[in-house]
């Protein structure tokens, strides 16, 4: 008894602890509310963010601007500046201290990324190892050796060299980790500004070796020392956001979540060796001290061209490959509401630009430029440019015009990395033994996704700027979704984007994780960030919304944000609230949870009216008897030959010989005449029109095996060969989301054959099977491949292929002759 | 530190270094399917086409187009037969290569082997593209013997184990 006491008080202790988390519990039964509405998950309205998703009546953020002096040492691989930042607090807070991000301090070897490393873990940027397992020793692999000795061998990380205010007081300062805390002599009065300097070195990390999102690559065997390509990015120190729902966002850099930045603009003074290409964040501001009259001259003809035009052709940048210079050259940048800077450097590069007149009042005219080595080939000269372009006028039309006056694609050893009004771009050709460069179609597939996608994200996350050390998704899924429909509208017949059918696999695995997950904690980052939500929004604007509703409310979220820092609950809100549909469900299921989408059609069966007339209903149920299979006793007595009593007795009959049991009498009839007497008249109109009308009845049975809600998607196929689709809104699982049923009415001759669930394939349903009924034998795909492998034209190597002679009579035989061996 | 090192020579002969791309996917998904159907376990591996242009490069020093070269394709798959394993007590399964397909932006490579009932439990290996990139995640789905059961090879995976009968 005892015993019994002890083992209830667990189990109560362990029911609380689970209810904690949520607000509202449902705390009998089994009931669940897929409906709820999310008010309960998401923050609170207030004065700086609607309930509506808008920046409220005192939304503020905080303007940072710089003015910074660079200067790059080629032989050391160094950076050395100085900065100037100028802080306005624009919050209603007193600050104390700023924080700053460090971010090149990650790459030391103790900081926290770095110590928290995993090894062989999952979801490291960068190389790694494997654990011993089994009988196989631990695995190192030489990528991480590479990076180990590159770390061992080079100083990295910050030096700080001088932190003071405008009027060139020291400042105390404190480093921790990737950010550092600056202790302002004053508080900083809300609506006040303050200035800082800040001087500062690091040595620039070999991209190769290391992994990150810049960094340099050597090219050894060109000119005497080799030349390099340098990638700048995170590269000085930046203000750490402060906001109104975070505070200061000052989570350490541990290299997954990105970054989360203030708007400013930018005065930047880059020196490099003088026979350097310098690309960067901004409109170039001294051309005249740089560039060539020709280059000029070339960049004004770009303007109008159809066709990219080279500011410095391949010629030319082969000729500055051959040897360095000792001199140097300033290039002086301006960029206005950004909210970052970074620069590319190089002698390699050679640099085309065609102008994009996009129209409109902002900026008419941007300047679409692609800068590039020898290495980038054709693949680089005929479309990363014409890229850009294409980019620029699908995404413009699904948010606001290209707020800035370039847009740049730029080759180095970044797979792909964004910047504003600057991407860095990892696709190449490769050399042939004889001297050419060429690409795979796959590669080339690569370059068009990349170039749109990193550009795509000049609006996404860089002017709507989203908050990308917590939320990957934000930028990165709605940026996905973008870079479908601007890739399907450069060529259909490139796979793009994120059809639905390609997330069910990680839908329906168990490691799958909320999408709604801090992006350091984030396991598979890829389809999680990516894919998934955006082949949620690619549902929500074909299937659920349609494209009216979902690309009013779309460019709404965009145009309310443009240049502000949303958070997710304002995009839910807004989607919400500007297409005047609950969608809380939808976020909920596909955000919130790690349901998967699973709707099966279990039964269908048909109804008939009940028509109360005894000459209509007795004839149907003598035929439904009819229509039931002989007793095998009867049917086998019947083959056996064996005469009946009736049979061999037919002289000896009575009345019900002749009436079956449903012969209808008047007794009957007087019966259905008092029951039409009894009804009302609206009651009579409803039973003969029905009667009339006789239409077929069918109830179809679903069970939601996924758990994630979603609208049940119909194709219904008659008899008759016509087929008809029929699209029951998700609210049908409101009051169960386990089971539900649907009457459908079809007219009389209207005979239902067969129904199938989600014919189009549109919401990301994983079971194919159970969405037919009757159900069908759907062979796998390995079943599919063998029945099919013969007359597969996928496979084809075309260009091989196309070099066969056609074939004369004569040859014939031959040709029978080859069939025959294989 | 050093006696971390003791233990790494092995493992340092198929390591090369990758370049960092971020976008490339580095991510397989398999399905594991116990088809009662055909009465064969069939594996389907599917692979983005560019991570396996790429794993090509650097394991054969070729630069196949692979979505027009068959060989290059043929070629792939038996390099998935050599990392994908299934075994029981220690015996190794073995798979029948049934073939590849371009379909999409996937390469998909098919194997299969009869099911043995008498097998309550299997031991399966994923390393495809793992020595490459240790990043490499392969995600395997075993199908058709009730709720779905998730596999996950990262990095520090070297066999997992699938109960069949529970």
């Amino acid at each position: 008894m005892k015993l019994t006491a002890v083992r209830l008080t667990a189990a109560i202790c362990a029911v609380t602890a689970l209810s904690a988390s949520a607000a509202i519990k449902q705390t009998k039964g089994d009931f669940e509310d897929k409906f709820r509405q999310l008010d309960e998950s998401l923050p609170t309205a207030n004065v700086y963010r609607t309930a509506g998703g808008e920046p409220g009546h005192a939304y503020w953020q905080q303007q940072v601007d710089y003015k910074i002096k660079v200067a790059l040492d080629e032989q050391k691989r160094r950076l050395q500046a100085s900065q100037s930042i100028a802080y306005k607090n624009n919050s209603p807070d007193s600050l104390r201290f700023l924080w700053i991000q460090l971010d090149q301090n990650k790459f030391r070897a103790d900081s926290m990324s770095a110590m928290t490393e995993d090894f062989g873990g999952l979801g490291n940027r960068g190389p790694g190892g494997q654990k011993a397992g089994g009988s196989d020793p631990a695995k190192i692999s030489l990528a991480a050796l590479r990076r180990q000795h590159w770390i061992d061998d080079h100083e990295v990380g910050y030096d700080i060299q001088k932190v003071t205010d405008g009027n060139g007081n020291k400042l105390h300062y404190v480093i921790v980790g990737t950010l550092m805390r600056i202790d302002l002599a004053e508080p900083l009065k809300p609506g006040k500004s303050t200035d800082l300097n800040i001087n500062f070195a690091f040595n620039i990390v070999e991209e190769d070796a290391v992994s990150a999102r810049a960094g340099y690559e050597h090219f050894k065997d060109e000119g005497e020392n080799g030349n390099d390509i340098f990638l700048l990015a995170q590269w000085f120190p930046r203000l750490a956001a402060y906001t109104d729902y975070e505070g200061w966002t000052n989570k350490e850099f541990l290299g997954r979540g990105e970054f989360t930045l203030e708007f400013g603009n930018y005065d930047v003074e880059i020196t490099v060796p003088a026979d350097h290409i310098v690309s960067a964040t901004g409109a170039l501001q001294n051309a005249k001290d740089v560039l060539t009259a020709e280059q000029r001259k070339r960049l004004k003809e770009a303007e109008s061209a159809k066709r990219p035009v080279f500011i410095v052709t391949e010629e030319e940048a082969l000729e500055n490959e051959k040897e360095g210079t000792s001199k140097t050259k300033t290039w002086r940048f301006k960029a206005d509401k950004v909210r970052d800077f970074a620069w590319a450097s190089s002698r390699k590069f050679m640099w085309d630009a065609k102008g994009y007149k996009q129209g409109g009042k902002d900026q008419p005219l941007v300047m679409a430029m692609s800068f590039y080595p020898k290495e980038g080939g054709d693949l680089w000269k005929k479309y990363s440019t014409e890229a850009v372009v294409h980019t620029l006028e699908v995404y413009s039309r699904f948010s606001f015009d290209y707020p800035y006056p370039v847009a740049q694609s730029v080759n180095g050893p970044v797979g792909g990395m964004e910047y504003p009004m600057i991407t860095f771009n990892g696709p190449r050709t490769e050399l042939q033994d004889d001297g050419t460069r060429t690409y795979s179609l796959s590669e080339k597939r690569f370059l068009l996704g990349v170039v749109i996608h990193e550009i795509g994200h000049i609006y996404f996350p860089m002017v709507v700027n989203s908050d990308e050390r917590q939320w990957t998704w934000m930028d990165e899924g709605l940026n996905s979704f973008l870079d479908g429909v601007a890739g399907r509208e450069w060529d259909p017949t490139i796979p793009w984007g994120v059809e639905p059918r390609d997330i069910t696999g990680y839908m329906k695995s168990s490691s799958q994780v909320p999408i709604m997950t801090q992006s350091d904690s984030v396991l598979h980052l890829g389809p999680n960030a990516y894919t998934k939500p955006a082949a949620a929004l690619n549902i929500l604007r074909e299937t659920i919304l349609g494209r009216e509703l979902f690309d009013f409310a779309f460019k709404e979220y965009a145009n309310r944000w443009k240049y502000k820092r949303p958070t997710p609950a304002d995009f839910f809100r807004t989607m919400e609230e500007a297409s005047g549909v609950d969608l809380d469900w939808f976020w909920r299921g596909w955000f919130y949870t790690t349901d998967h989408v699973d709707i099966s059609l279990d039964r269908v069966y048909q109804l008939r009216l009940d028509t109360e007339n005894p000459d209509i209903d007795y004839p149907r149920l003598r035929q439904e008897e009819l229509d039931k299979p002989l007793s095998l006793t009867d049917l086998r007595n019947k083959e056996e030959g064996k005469q009946l009593w009736v049979e061999k007795n037919p002289d000896v009959r009575d009345f019900y010989d002749e009436n079956d049991r449903w012969t209808v009498t008047n007794k009957e009839r007087n019966k259905y005449n008092s029951y039409l007497k009894g009804l009302k008249d609206w009651e009579r109109d409803a039973l003969e029109r029905a009667v009339r009308e006789d239409k077929n009845y069918y109830v179809l049975d679903f069970s939601n095996l996924g758990g994630l809600v979603m609208p049940i998607i119909l194709q219904l196929t008659f008899e008759d060969g016509s087929k008809e689709e029929m699209y029951i809104p998700a609210e049908i699982w409101r009051r169960n989301s386990k089971n539900v049923s649907k009457l459908i009415v079809t007219d009389k001759g209207k005979v239902l054959q067969s129904v199938l669930v989600d014919p189009h394939w549109e919401t990301a349903d994983v079971d194919v099977e159970n969405n037919y009924y009757p159900r069908r034998i759907i062979p796998s795909r390995i079943e599919t491949y063998k029945s099919s492998k013969s007359s597969s034209l996928v496979g084809r190597d075309l260009m091989q292929d196309s070099k066969a002679k056609l074939k004369s009579d004569d040859d014939k035989k031959d040709a029978d002759k080859e069939e025959d061996k294989q | 530190m050093r006696k971390l090192f003791n233990g790494l020579v092995v493992g340092l002969a198929l390591a090369l270094s990758a370049g960092a791309s971020a976008h490339q996917l580095k991510s397989a998904l398999t399905k594991m399917l116990f088809n009662q159907r055909s009465g064969n376990v069939e594996i389907m591996h599917r692979f983005y086409i560019h991570d396996a242009e790429h794993a090509l490069k650097q394991l054969f020093k070729t630069n196949a187009d692979l979505i027009s070269d068959q060989d290059a394709q043929a070629l792939f798959a038996h390099y998935v037969e050599q990392r994908f394993f299934i075994s029981n007590q220690e015996t190794l399964i073995p798979l029948n290569l049934v073939g590849y397909e371009i379909e999409g932006k996937f390469l998909w490579v098919y194997q299969e082997t009869p099911i043995d009932e008498a097998i309550t439990s299997l031991d399966i290996r994923n390393n495809a593209l793992r020595e490459i990139w240790t990043t490499q995640v392969n995600t395997v789905n075993i199908e058709g013997i009730g709720d779905i059961k998730t596999l996950t090879f990262d990095g520090n995976t070297e066999s997992l184990q699938v109960t069949l009968h529970p």
